[in-house]
């Protein structure tokens, strides 16, 4: 962008009467209508097309028209009421039917806007002039006119403008009041007013509401049909309290030095557009005066306390924000039509993107041209600049063009005025502010409390989520760090100490768990991490940090270790079961039964479990002396494994030895045993060997259930003993058991065992076999040694467990 | 274990409708037991009513295949139907006669035999032996 100054025509100018200005530019305020006054959103615009117009040329040369299709993209927008694509595409489709560049074609189309704005106003001011009082009107302004322009001061200027301008309209008095700096009003000249009226009201200071405050407030023209229905003090109300009151501010280039009030004795009526005018032309005649108006006193030293530019673009330079430097721009009337960016800080970010070069020395409007729309920031930078009055707003929407796409942007604004310059800030909530906030939304999501502690000083800054997780009010005083063991549960202390040391005597990052007592009784579960922070020298100075909390997943964790234990408690249990089988088991058969004491007969037995704890068994022996004095022998081993196989056992050797008390053979009570395991044991089936010997005529009578024969183990020869008919037990409601017979000799040796002794996968029943019978063969000198032998020297390989019963005849 | 590399195989014919004949290879212990129960079960449901077991491809029985054998053996008995087995390796032989099943399963040479037993079987419910 250009920062030439091409000579152009101003918008207004055609229109303008010959001779003195006296309303430079503003003939249209008067009948226009609202919304085409050159000082509305739209009449900017105007003007702002009309004058580029003028540079079109330059522009041209410069092959930098992009902010005149921009802005002919803007009048399509308005004008077709469609969106900026779609003016895009409109524009270049004309485009090519004109057969023009797209930057001629959108001069064109400025133009044309702008041709009808012209129209209208000079309209507008043709009415106004040619009014049926127009004449005698402009006697009169001439005549105000050369007074005022003659007079030295405001109080002449006031005089004059009484005299010749205002009697005749009615009015009975005039004040003028300049417009200071610092916000009030002094009282520069008044005709009319008694002097003791004038002394009083001399000056009203900033913010006192009065006639001409408002005036400067509103910017435009106020009329008050009666002063005792405003309600507003001002000068000389006492004299005429229901007269009416004019409120006129007065200034040149956009910039409000003062306001012109004027007093009428009776309620005033609205008056007619031509008076109006008259009014306003009258306060522009008074605004040279009031440019050049010192203050009488002490006051006087605003221009020397005003930054110039230069001061101000040092002043943006050192802020944080964005900051825009704007000096007014007028055209050549002296009419404000723009503000020139003069400067952009360091810190300055586009909303559209693009580099600050192109921002820096542009037109406010050309840079941004939806500012004149519905954001008003244009109008805001207008009336600080007119008024003085800073204006300061948070969460300001401004439209920005971004690739011809409107982007709305939020930002906080502030805009003063300085010396005859205005600073423009504002803070986009951009990305870093967007993340500062996500940051908190974690920190507050997360129970993450931050904080910073100054070890020199003792200051301490929490974040608000730090109070809220401590339980305490913002308004409290943070817990500094050494204070902490005594919040914290006494079994921590410890651990806290150790993260103190760390942090603050060895000045290391340290980090420890605790639980927070907060004063409300709640404990919560806090883990608080902190950095030391030194300074040049190396000494500590800051510890920073932060606390979560962690007791959600601290209770999580106490769930798993809950949900451990029980596993651990499940894993006891099975423990127990197994050792309550066991217990069972020797409950049942101690695993080294003392020896049966009989006359002529060794008894003994061995039971080893079986190694794996799943594995613990169904076997079972038994060897008792019955009331009939024989001997009942038994080995059965119940199929499967665990508690079941073992209570099964349990039932069947009872009832074994219930049943033999009856004095029947072996083979009838496999047969009731098998009724018994059928019907009465929840264990699928059985295998027994029962066998009764008579020790007075050494018979052994014996039946098998699917069991292994005995081995009769008789001088160097060990043989089974013949495998007997019978089936295995509880597989069928009813069997019958084949019995056995023989005659025992001093020194035999019968052992009975159950398939945990032999049973080897890797090898036929019939190897097995052999191999016990070669054990069994070389007899030791006692039956104890010999059971002990062959357990020790089994070759089963299925971890069963195992019983055996031996006898010997002695 | 050694077993577990010795994964039991099962293959079912159907000879005749209700007739389901198994041909069972591998060791027949605790842990593959439930292998061929899985497939008896299935045949039964089914609605076979006799059960040819071909075991001459089984080295080795526990008493957990036995039960398989008796429990199989209860189910059909009542229906009327019968098990059958056939061929059995001499250590698997053994078993059967050690537990005194082979007294009550019929036990043929091969499934021909079987078959003609299966045959007689179903016209009459087949009593227990003793």
């Amino acid at each position: 962008m250009t920062t030439s100054e091409p000579p152009r025509e101003p918008a207004a100018s055609e229109s303008r009467p010959p001779g003195p200005s006296v309303s430079p530019g503003r003939p249209a305020d008067a009948q226009a209508p609202a919304g085409t006054s050159p000082t509305s959103p739209v009449g900017r615009l105007a003007a702002t097309v009309e004058r580029l117009r003028g540079e079109v040329r330059s522009a041209q040369a410069e092959a930098d028209g992009r902010a005149l299709i921009e802005l002919a993209k803007g009048i399509l927008v308005e004008r077709l009421g469609c969106g900026p694509a779609q003016a895009a595409r409109q524009l270049a489709e004309l485009t090519g039917r004109a057969r023009m560049t797209p930057l001629e074609f959108a001069v064109e189309v400025i133009n044309q806007a702008a041709r009808d704005r012209v129209t209208e106003v000079t309209d507008a001011f043709l009415t106004a002039t040619t009014a049926p009082d127009s004449e005698s009107a402009a006697v009169r302004l001439r005549a105000a006119e050369s007074g005022a322009l003659a007079a030295d001061d405001a109080q002449a200027v006031a005089d004059s403008l009484l005299e010749h301008a205002l009697r005749p309209l009615g009015a009975v008095a005039v004040a003028v009041w300049a417009a200071d700096p610092d916000g009030s009003l002094t009282l520069a000249g008044s005709a009319g007013f008694s002097q003791v009226e004038a002394t009083r009201w001399r000056y009203v200071p900033p913010e006192v509401d009065t006639v001409a405050r408002r005036g400067l407030t509103e910017r435009s023209g106020q009329w008050f049909t009666s002063l005792a229905e405003t309600g507003l003090p001002t000068i000389g109300r006492h004299l005429h309290p229901d007269g009416g009151r004019v409120s006129m501010p007065t200034g040149t280039g956009g910039r409000i030095h003062g306001v012109l009030e004027i007093a009428w004795p009776r309620p005033l009526e609205p008056q007619p557009p031509q008076v109006v005018r008259q009014v306003e032309a009258l306060a522009e005649l008074c605004a040279h005066t009031l440019e050049t108006h010192t203050l009488p006193d002490v006051l006087t030293t605003e221009p020397g306390v005003l930054p110039d530019v230069t001061e101000l673009m040092d002043l943006a330079d050192g802020l944080h924000d964005p900051a825009l430097v704007l000096v007014p721009h007028t055209d050549a009337s002296g009419q404000l039509v723009d503000f020139r960016i003069l400067h952009v800080n360091t810190r300055f970010l586009d909303p559209a993107g693009r580099p600050r070069a192109m921002v820096s020395g542009a037109l406010l409007l050309e840079a941004y041209p939806l500012a004149a729309g519905r954001s008003e920031l244009f109008q805001h930078v207008e009336r600080v600049y007119a008024t003085g009055e800073p204006f300061r707003a948070e969460r300001m929407h401004l439209t920005a063009l971004v690739d011809e796409v409107p982007l709305s942007t939020v930002a906080d604004i502030s805009i003063s005025r300085h010396g005859g310059s205005v600073l423009l800030l504002w803070r986009i909530e951009d990305e870093t502010a967007r993340l500062a906030s996500l940051l908190q939304h974690a920190q507050r999501l997360g129970r993450i409390g931050g904080f910073e502690e100054n070890l020199l000083t003792g200051e301490i800054t929490w974040n608000g989520q730090l109070f809220s997780l401590y339980g305490r009010p913002p308004t409290s005083a943070p817990v500094p760090l050494e204070e902490l063991p005594a919040h914290a549960h006494a079994d921590d202390a410890a651990a806290i100490r150790r993260f103190l040391r760390t942090l603050l005597h060895h000045r290391r990052p340290a980090s420890a768990a605790f639980r927070l007592q907060r004063p409300d009784g709640v404990t919560r579960h806090i883990r608080v991490v902190a950095e030391p922070v030194l300074d040049t020298d190396g000494r500590l100075f800051v510890v920073r940090g932060a606390y979560q909390d962690i007791s959600a997943q601290h209770w999580t964790e106490v769930a798993l270790s809950a949900t451990r234990d029980q596993l651990a408690h499940t894993e006891q249990q099975a423990d127990e079961h197994y050792r309550l089988t066991l217990q069972l088991q020797h409950a049942i058969m101690p695993p080294t039964q003392a020896p049966l004491r009989m006359p002529d007969l060794q008894v003994a037995v061995r039971y080893q479990p079986a190694e794996t704890e799943q594995l613990v068994g169904g076997d079972w022996y038994d060897a008792v002396v019955l009331p009939s004095k024989k001997v009942l022998l038994c080995v059965g081993d119940v199929a499967g494994h665990g508690i079941h196989a073992a209570t099964s056992m349990v039932v069947l050797r009872n009832a074994l030895r219930g049943l033999a008390v009856t004095g029947a053979g072996p083979g009838q009570l496999l047969s009731w045993l098998n009724t018994v395991a059928h019907y009465l044991t929840s264990a699928g089936t059985a295998t027994a060997v029962c066998a009764l010997y008579d020790p007075e005529r050494h018979t052994l009578r014996w039946a098998r259930a699917g069991h292994l024969p005995p081995v009769l183990v008789r001088g160097s020869e060990a043989t089974p003993l013949p495998l007997v008919k019978g089936v295995l037990l509880g597989a069928f409601p009813e069997a019958r058991y084949e019995e056995g017979e023989m005659q025992l000799a001093s020194d035999d040796t019968l052992l009975m065992y159950t398939d945990g002794l032999i049973e080897r996968r890797d090898r036929s029943m019939e190897d097995s076999m052999s191999h016990l019978l070669a054990m069994a063969r070389n007899a030791p000198h006692t039956l104890d040694q010999q059971l002990d032998r062959l357990l020790t020297y089994s070759r089963s390989d299925t971890d069963d467990d195992t019983c055996i019963v031996g006898i010997r005849v002695v | 274990m050694p077993i577990a590399q010795n994964p039991l195989s099962v293959e079912v014919t159907l000879p005749r409708a209700d007739v389901a004949l198994l041909t069972v290879e591998g060791y027949l212990d605790v842990d593959t037991a439930t292998e061929l129960q899985a497939h008896l079960a299935n045949q039964l449901h089914h609605g076979r009513r006799h059960f040819l077991l071909d075991l001459s491809g089984v080295p080795f029985m526990d008493s957990s295949g036995m039960n398989i054998i008796l429990r199989v053996y209860q189910e059909v008995r009542d229906k009327p139907g019968s098990v059958h087995i056939i061929a059995p390796t001499p250590a698997v032989r053994r078993i059967l006669d050690l537990t005194g099943v082979s007294i009550t399963v019929p036990v043929s040479e091969d499934a021909d035999e079987a078959l003609a037993l299966a045959d007689r079987v179903s016209d009459r419910p087949e009593e227990p032996q003793a």
